[in-house]
């Protein structure tokens, strides 16, 4: 019998993993599983269309970073920086994160389960991180675009320095320098309801505060 | 005539530019700002010479007998080296910094005289891809523009830490120099501040950047070389970092290094210049045994084929010229560029000073400008002995001063 999936597992590199998901690539293949490569870094990365991948297992850093169109699923955890630059596409991390997610994200949707450490969403530039769970320091410095939404809490410096975009917690945070909290618009709510239906999220989202930036621009200082 | 214009007794210490910014302070209450790189008095490349050979030396003809000028940059881990006819490449300066017409006469240029033409930081303009037969895309704090697409379609990725100019900070375009155009490039909201940190904020623990270079090497399937591009710091410890951190190529920016903008006291008080930062570059690699596992691009103040020639012969194995390539289509050193109304179409976004700079004219003298420097190291390195320009070596240069062969560890002449 043919199989429709491409399996890469017990792979010692990264490298190897890679060339086998490039290979798969190349000839066609839509679906791949990944698992057994131990904690390897940068795996399943810059990936140019919408294939989809399943990683099952405890992953490192850079998962899925520079995502191109791929839906990447992770049944299991990762550390930093999981979907560092993507541009489109989507990642599900069934399990926590570690500091990092989704930074400097240019668009499509990272989608994590458990919690996650500091610094989510830096740098943001039109993507969506959802993260259904608590989260640490930092989120949001220097975001320009896009939506950081969080159903527990987050930590200190929220939203410091942000440009643009907008961020939404259903829990605890502390504001960061340059942030500022608004009221939830319809639009608002809309958009979360959306997102949570998709995601399968339980959460109400007319309980969440929302985050925008304050007055202050670089290099001006206050408007 | 008012105060403002007035100045008596100017001395060593207050001297005339001196009094003119404590009274641009006292107007403002801000610090300057300007383009260009450290114009102060400091060693260069003038300060060395070739020595020709004569009798113990036999220097090879120039009207007969063959130089080879080419070089390839970045064979340690890629599959496809950086393959150029000449060891002068153009360095990274933003669509953003400069106009449209400017980035893509400077790819074109490049192309022309067989050298490679590089993004900056600004993001790559689709022309600027086709116009340039090699092209090194920028992947800096901002990441702007940065995508797998964009990486992908480099012939070589310069991973910025920093420059020359403007060392340990980083950048700032106004959100009102973000057009629609630039917005699309640089793939940020239209009108939005583009910021790019002083520092990787993706790279907080030692050993991050290696992570950055392999997470490159994956998305590019370990086909292109990787450069790692310093300011010049603690020039000993960051060369060690950045072979570590696994380079093909390392690019030092002195501190003559240019900019589009920046504080006048960042430009003149920080960094090391070119020189020994070199010298420093080159011993280091030698130290640690990788002077021939990685290549070496070294920039900032690098003008004519002296400079080139004396630059190879300290170790470099190619350089970079990016104010340089700006006088050659036309630039006349206003020092404006941050003004953003550059005279001459060069350092602006508006149209009708952009129309100034025509890509073709401005081409051509780039190419010109790469070749004639380029002929004219070859030549030196022909009277020197030698054919092929790779070949120039520390003994054939000797300092002019003490000071020089302090910051150089060169002879110095007569002994």
């Amino acid at each position: 019998m043919v199989t429709d999936v491409v399996m890469v597992y017990k792979k010692d590199s990264s490298r190897d993993v890679n060339s086998e998901i490039r290979k798969g690539l190349e000839n066609n293949f839509k679906d791949f599983c990944v698992c057994s490569v131990k904690q390897l870094d940068s795996i399943v990365v810059g990936v140019q269309n919408d294939s989809h991948f399943l990683l099952e297992g405890e992953f490192g850093d850079f998962i899925g970073a520079l995502n191109d169109g791929a839906e990447i699923e992770v049944d299991g955890f990762c550390q930093r920086y999981v979907g560092n630059n993507m541009t489109r596409g989507e990642i599900v991390v069934s399990g926590s994160v570690g500091d990092g997610a989704g930074f400097g994200l240019r668009g499509g949707n990272i989608v994590i389960k458990g919690n996650a450490g500091d610094a989510v969403g830096q740098l943001n530039k039109g993507g969506v991180i959802l993260v259904d769970g608590d989260i640490r320091d930092s989120s949001g410095l220097f975001m320009l675009h896009g939506d950081i939404i969080i159903t527990g809490n987050a930590g200190s410096e929220t939203g410091e320095w942000m440009v643009g975009g907008t961020i939404y917690v259903g829990g605890d945070f502390e504001l960061g320098f340059n942030a500022k909290t608004a009221n939830m618009a319809n639009r608002d709510i809309t958009k979360l309801q959306n997102l949570f239906s998709k995601y399968d999220i339980d959460a109400d989202p007319s309980k969440f505060t929302k985050i925008v930036h304050d007055k202050t621009r670089p290099f001006y200082g206050d408007e | 005539m008012t105060n403002e214009k007035r100045i008596m007794n100017a001395g060593y210490i207050w001297n005339t530019e001196t009094i003119k910014q404590v009274r641009h302070n006292a107007r403002t209450g801000e610090y300057s700002l300007r383009g260009f790189g450290a114009e102060r008095q400091i060693k260069t490349f003038d300060d060395v010479i070739i020595l020709p050979g004569q009798a113990s030396v036999a220097p090879v003809d120039k009207y007969r007998e063959k130089c080879d000028t080419s070089v390839t940059l970045g064979t340690r881990f890629c599959d496809n080296p950086l393959e150029l006819k000449t060891p002068v490449l153009i360095a990274g300066m933003s669509f953003g910094a400069l106009s449209k017409s400017c980035k893509l006469a400077m790819a074109k240029g490049s192309a022309m005289s067989g050298s490679a033409a590089n993004t900056g930081e600004g993001g790559m303009l689709p022309d600027e891809r086709t116009m340039a037969d090699n092209l090194v895309v920028q992947y800096s704090s901002g990441r702007f523009g940065v995508s797998s697409k964009y990486l992908n379609s480099g012939d070589a990725i310069e991973v910025k830490v920093g420059q020359g100019a403007k060392p340990g900070m980083g950048g700032h375009l106004l959100a009102e120099k973000v057009s629609p155009d630039i917005a699309e490039i640089r793939e940020i909201p239209e009108g939005t501040d583009a910021l790019s940190p002083c520092r990787f904020l993706d790279a907080p623990n030692d050993g991050d950047l290696a992570k950055h270079i392999e997470l490159i090497r994956e998305v590019t399937d370990w086909k292109i070389p990787i450069i790692l591009k310093l300011g010049p710091g603690r020039i000993d410890e960051d060369v060690k970092i950045a072979y570590e951190a696994g380079a093909d190529i390392i690019s030092l920016d002195g501190m003559e290094g240019g900019t589009g903008a920046a504080p006048e006291v960042v430009i003149e008080q920080t960094g090391v210049p070119t020189l020994p930062a070199l010298n420093q570059a080159v011993s280091t690699l030698e130290e640690i045994g990788a002077k021939d596992d990685v290549d070496l691009i070294i920039t900032g103040g690098i003008r004519n084929g002296g400079d080139v020639a004396k630059a190879m012969a300290m170790g470099a194995d190619a350089v970079y010229v990016g104010t340089g390539a700006m006088i050659a289509m036309g630039c006349i050193g206003c020092r404006l560029c941050h003004i953003g109304k550059c005279p001459v179409g060069i350092a602006t976004q508006i149209p009708e000073l952009e129309e100034k700079c025509n890509i073709d004219i401005a081409a051509k003298q780039v190419a010109n400008y790469i070749n004639a420097m380029t002929e004219e190291a070859k030549m030196l390195a022909q009277l020197a002995g030698h054919s092929d320009i790779k070949n120039f070596n520390r003994s054939d240069l000797r300092a002019l001063d003490t000071e020089t062969v302090a910051q150089t560890d060169l002879k110095l002449v007569g002994r």
